[in-house]
């Protein structure tokens, strides 16, 4: 049932303009996620949805209703906070019925929703417990439920698992997202952490100092990013300048600056003398000489090696003195290949190379703040 | 810095000279402080024949001076009670706007509301009684030839009321703004309106706050005597009546009085340290119409307007109205303090004099032996014995200063443990010891936060870098402590400067200016009076505005 629609939503602190003309729409059922760096304004937008803040312009629509001027406790939200939120001097039966019970409902209902939302999560059996005697999961399962309990068909989750260690978070995610499936809500979830979003999403929003980048699937946004800085957040990426040289049918040539070697890329989008960025992802390097056509290859040296475990972190320059960072299966790694100074070939796939038109800016494009 | 310094840095850096220090400071508190306060115990305990005879079995007036203490008693903690209640009533609002609102002006009225705070008792009660209580007040005004109050248990009230609501409003702003507003969020998004938030959520976090207000209120109007002397008519409490007692040389009386007052003070603190955490609201029920129809925008912003029509009313105005007075009475003023041949204007020099010297010398006291008294609270780690010199501190700041006084001039003077030549006879000393005594915790428990504040990094550092534990102190925590001990400083002195009910004990032949407005209203001298009051409101109010000065600016370097 709900449908929220942002239109051209804008918030200013005092100097700093913390949502800039935010657009965004909100299907019925779906899992959103807004993503992003501290600072980028997803909290923002998230209370301002939540009516906890007051936006300086722009309109909030619940199923086509402008529900701007509604403070909080009449838009008919469930929200789960970052810190808990908890009432420390309340049981947590108390804590999970309190929705209910400000809400007038009858005893029975207050008993029922109580018992299913503690339940739901798996806390029944903690109903007559202080905060002060759960952990911070068991805390967030108490949040949950108690976000639950108020019957609302929207769950606002501000940084949920952002308190929680990393181990657990995995976990989280997973039932987090079956739980809002199976009780049919719409979530909209605020994180900075790629991979949960990732994980947990059907769509992710990705924001920017206010501003919202690109809405669209984790695999389509992992893919086809439509920004240097998408490309970036999403993934680590290497990125290099160069100049369009000539087209084929369904790619181009690019050669990187300085007479540097040439690279197919796999659009054909752009005219000759086009300057672009090419990003290339640490992940998707390997050593090895390759002379297939789908395939680009280009002679390096070797300048660092650090082992990570599973995997081991290269810095290597190309010809024209690009640094490029790679990251391989350390099981994978040639036997010839040694620490420093060591000339190899490395490879990848055209179809990896994402190319983008060369900002003004590049390190701004890629700065997080 | 000279060998000789140095040297004696190094003396006083030895763990001798901290056994001695720690040693020396528990001992004055204990002695100065915390023993003639208990002695009254003990002096009841001796002169209890003669005690039980004044009081019970008279040959004249029977049993009427225990009915008079009782009635006294009894009176004084109605008044208490109601003045509490009423500030709680119009105090917490006014705290609620401070706290979370943002208006043009505020910064105005949370001055103002210091203003009580900071001004002498008696000046404040005789503004007060000058509004309300006479034909050059509110009476006036409305065309009555008198006022429209008389002297008596009302005006007792209302001028209570004004002095203590700086310490509820106060304590509660505090409280709310400590108070974590993402738990009143998270009840706004599960349903709650605003009033119900304040109810269930807001409420239980602060009510420790508001329960310390409450009682910190109730202790001040018990204890008040110099505002009370100038509207109590025949309504005599418990202070003005130890006062009447003392200066009728009813000794024995009045001990009784001061050790019941004692042991009541006694009972608050130990019930503000144990059982506020207990205190439960009735947090479970909601009252969904009610509460709904309470959040109600408009209904909010006509409770703002009220409880900023009742400050302005009942607080400030009557606060400020000598000022009005004196100046339609200018000629009146002039003729009484210039003019008239009893010379009001050198005895106002006299006693304004005397209220700086006796302040400034107990600051200087309280200066010296609190900050070693803030540092063992925050430093030492001695366990129970800390809890319970923490406690004792705090015990003068819940007796009434009148009984304060009565305890300190039995223990010195001629009725003490040091036999019929006593150490100390009314005046000038007496006075200061009096004024040591009720000022040391003001002292102590503003340097407290500031020293456990410190960032004991610095002194560490200090430490390797090969200074002696004296030098420390001097060179690193002293410049960080400075602005704490001039806060601390002007508390003391304010407090010292506007007493009245212990002065009235213990002085002598010496006047105070809170003092000598109680003769001047008493003798009916009001323009002469209205002349003293403005003096000492100016020079007060100018202090603790330098005092929020300070404090501010001390906020903006952190």
């Amino acid at each position: 049932m709900p449908h929220i629609v942002l239109k051209n939503v804008s918030k200013a602190y005092e100097r700093v303009q913390a949502i800039d003309h935010v657009n965004l729409e909100i299907f019925d059922g779906e899992y959103l996620t807004m993503l992003g760096p501290s600072g980028c304004g997803k909290t923002t937008t998230l209370r301002a949805i939540a009516g906890l803040l007051q936006p300086d312009a722009g309109e909030i629509l619940f199923d086509g209703k402008n529900i701007i001027d509604f403070p909080p406790n009449e838009r008919d939200i469930g929200m789960v906070f970052q810190h808990f939120e908890i009432f420390p001097y309340m049981d947590v039966w108390d804590n999970v019925t309190y929705p209910a019970r400000v809400r007038g409902k009858s005893e029975r209902k207050i008993e029922e929703l109580g018992v299913n939302s503690l339940n739901l999560v798996g806390m029944l059996h903690r109903a007559n417990d202080y905060p002060e005697e759960l952990s911070a999961p068991e805390l967030q399962k108490v949040g949950i439920a108690r976000a639950i309990a108020t019957e609302s068909k929207l769950l606002l989750l501000d940084e949920p698992l952002g308190a929680l260690d990393l181990k657990i978070r995995v976990d989280f995610q997973h039932e987090l997202r079956k739980l809002v499936k199976k009780l049919n809500l719409t979530a909209i979830h605020v994180t900075h952490d790629q991979i949960e979003a990732m994980n947990i999403s059907d769509r992710i929003a990705i924001m920017r100092k206010g501003r919202i980048y690109q809405v669209d699937s984790p695999m389509n946004l992992y893919y086809a990013p439509n920004s240097i800085f998408v490309c970036n957040f999403l993934s680590n990426s290497n990125f290099l300048e160069g100049v369009v040289d000539h087209q084929e049918m369904n790619s181009s040539v690019v050669r990187l600056r300085g007479f540097g070697p040439k690279i197919t890329i796999p659009t054909g989008q752009w005219p000759r003398r086009t300057r672009v960025a090419l990003g290339l992802r640490r992940n998707e390097i390997y050593f090895g000489y390759d002379h297939s056509p789908t395939k680009n290859t280009l002679s390096a040296t070797i300048l660092k090696k650090h082992f990570l475990g599973s995997k081991t972190l290269f810095q290597l320059r190309l010809d024209n003195d690009d640094i490029i960072e790679a990251e391989v299966l350390t099981k994978e790694i040639p036997e010839e290949i040694k620490d420093s100074e060591t000339p190899v070939y490395i490879s990848f796939d055209v179809e990896d190379v994402l190319a983008f038109e060369y900002p003004n800016n590049l390190d701004y494009e890629l700065a997080l703040e | 810095m000279g060998q000789l310094m140095k040297k004696i840095e190094r003396v006083l850096s030895t763990r001798f000279a901290r056994i001695f220090g720690d040693t020396f400071t528990i001992v004055f508190f204990i002695l100065i402080i915390i023993v003639p306060i208990l002695y009254i115990f003990t002096f009841v305990g001796t002169e209890w024949s003669s005690i039980y005879q004044n009081l019970f079995d008279h040959p004249i007036t029977g049993n009427e001076q225990w009915l008079d203490l009782g009635a006294a008693l009894l009176r004084s903690f109605e008044i208490a009670g109601i003045v509490t209640i009423i500030d709680v009533i119009i105090g917490l609002p006014m705290a609620l706007i401070l706290a979370r609102y943002n208006f043009r002006g505020k910064k105005y009225i949370d001055s103002l509301i210091d203003l009580p705070l900071a001004v002498p008792t008696a000046a404040l009660g005789f503004s007060i009684y000058l509004f309300w209580g006479t034909q050059f007040g509110i009476g006036g005004l409305l065309g009555l030839g008198s006022g429209i109050f008389s002297e008596g248990p009302l005006l007792i009230i209302l001028v209570h009321i004004v002095f203590t609501y700086p310490y509820i409003v106060r304590n509660l702003k505090e409280v709310i703004m400590r108070v974590d507003r993402t738990y009143e969020h998270a009840a706004q998004s599960l349903g709650a309106p605003t009033f119900t938030v304040f109810r269930t959520i807001t409420g239980p976090l602060m009510k420790e706050g508001l329960v310390a207000g409450a009682i910190l209120a109730f202790t001040r109007s018990l204890g008040e005597t110099g505002a009370t002397m100038i509207v109590f008519g025949v309504t005599e409490t418990a202070t003005i009546q130890i006062v009447a007692w003392r200066s009728l040389g009813l000794f024995g009386p009045a001990a009784f009085l001061t050790m019941i007052l004692v042991l009541t003070a006694l009972g608050l603190l130990i019930l503000l340290k144990l059982i506020t955490r207990r205190v439960g609201l009735p947090i479970h029920r909601v009252f969904v119409k009610a509460e709904r129809m309470l959040s109600n925008p408009i209904l909010r912003k006509m409770r703002n307007s009220i409880i900023a029509l009742i400050f302005l009313v009942v607080v400030i105005l009557p606060a400020l109205w000598t000022f009005v007075f004196v100046g339609l009475n200018g000629g009146a003023v002039f003729d009484q303090v210039f003019l008239a041949n009893d010379h009001k204007l050198s005895a106002f020099w006299l006693s304004f004099i005397s209220s700086l010297s006796i302040a400034g010398m107990v600051t200087l006291i309280c200066i010296v032996l609190g900050i070693p008294m803030a540092l063992i609270m925050v430093r030492r780690k001695w366990g129970r014995l800390k809890a319970f010199l923490d406690t004792l501190i705090d015990i003068p700041l819940v007796i009434p200063s009148a009984a304060l006084g009565f305890s300190v001039f039995v223990f010195w003077g001629t009725l003490g443990p040091f036999g019929p030549n006593g150490v100390f006879s009314p005046g000038f000393w007496l006075i200061v010891l009096v004024h040591v005594v009720f000022c040391y915790p003001y002292m102590v428990r503003v340097l407290i936060p500031i020293v456990s504040s410190l960032d004991p990094g610095y002194e560490e550092a200090a430490r390797t870098l090969g200074a002696p534990s004296f030098t420390v102190f001097r060179t690193c925590t002293w410049p960080l402590l400075k602005r704490g001990v001039l806060a601390g400083s002007i508390i003391t002195f304010t407090r010292s400067l506007g007493e009245t009910g212990a002065t009235l004990v213990v002085m002598g032949l010496v006047r105070t200016v809170p003092v000598l407005i109680v003769d001047w209203v008493e003798s009916q001298s009001l323009a002469a009076a209205g002349f003293a009051s403005i003096l000492i409101i100016i020079f007060s109010y100018a202090l603790i505005f330098f005092l929020r000065k300070i404090t501010l600016e001390s906020e903006v370097v952190k």
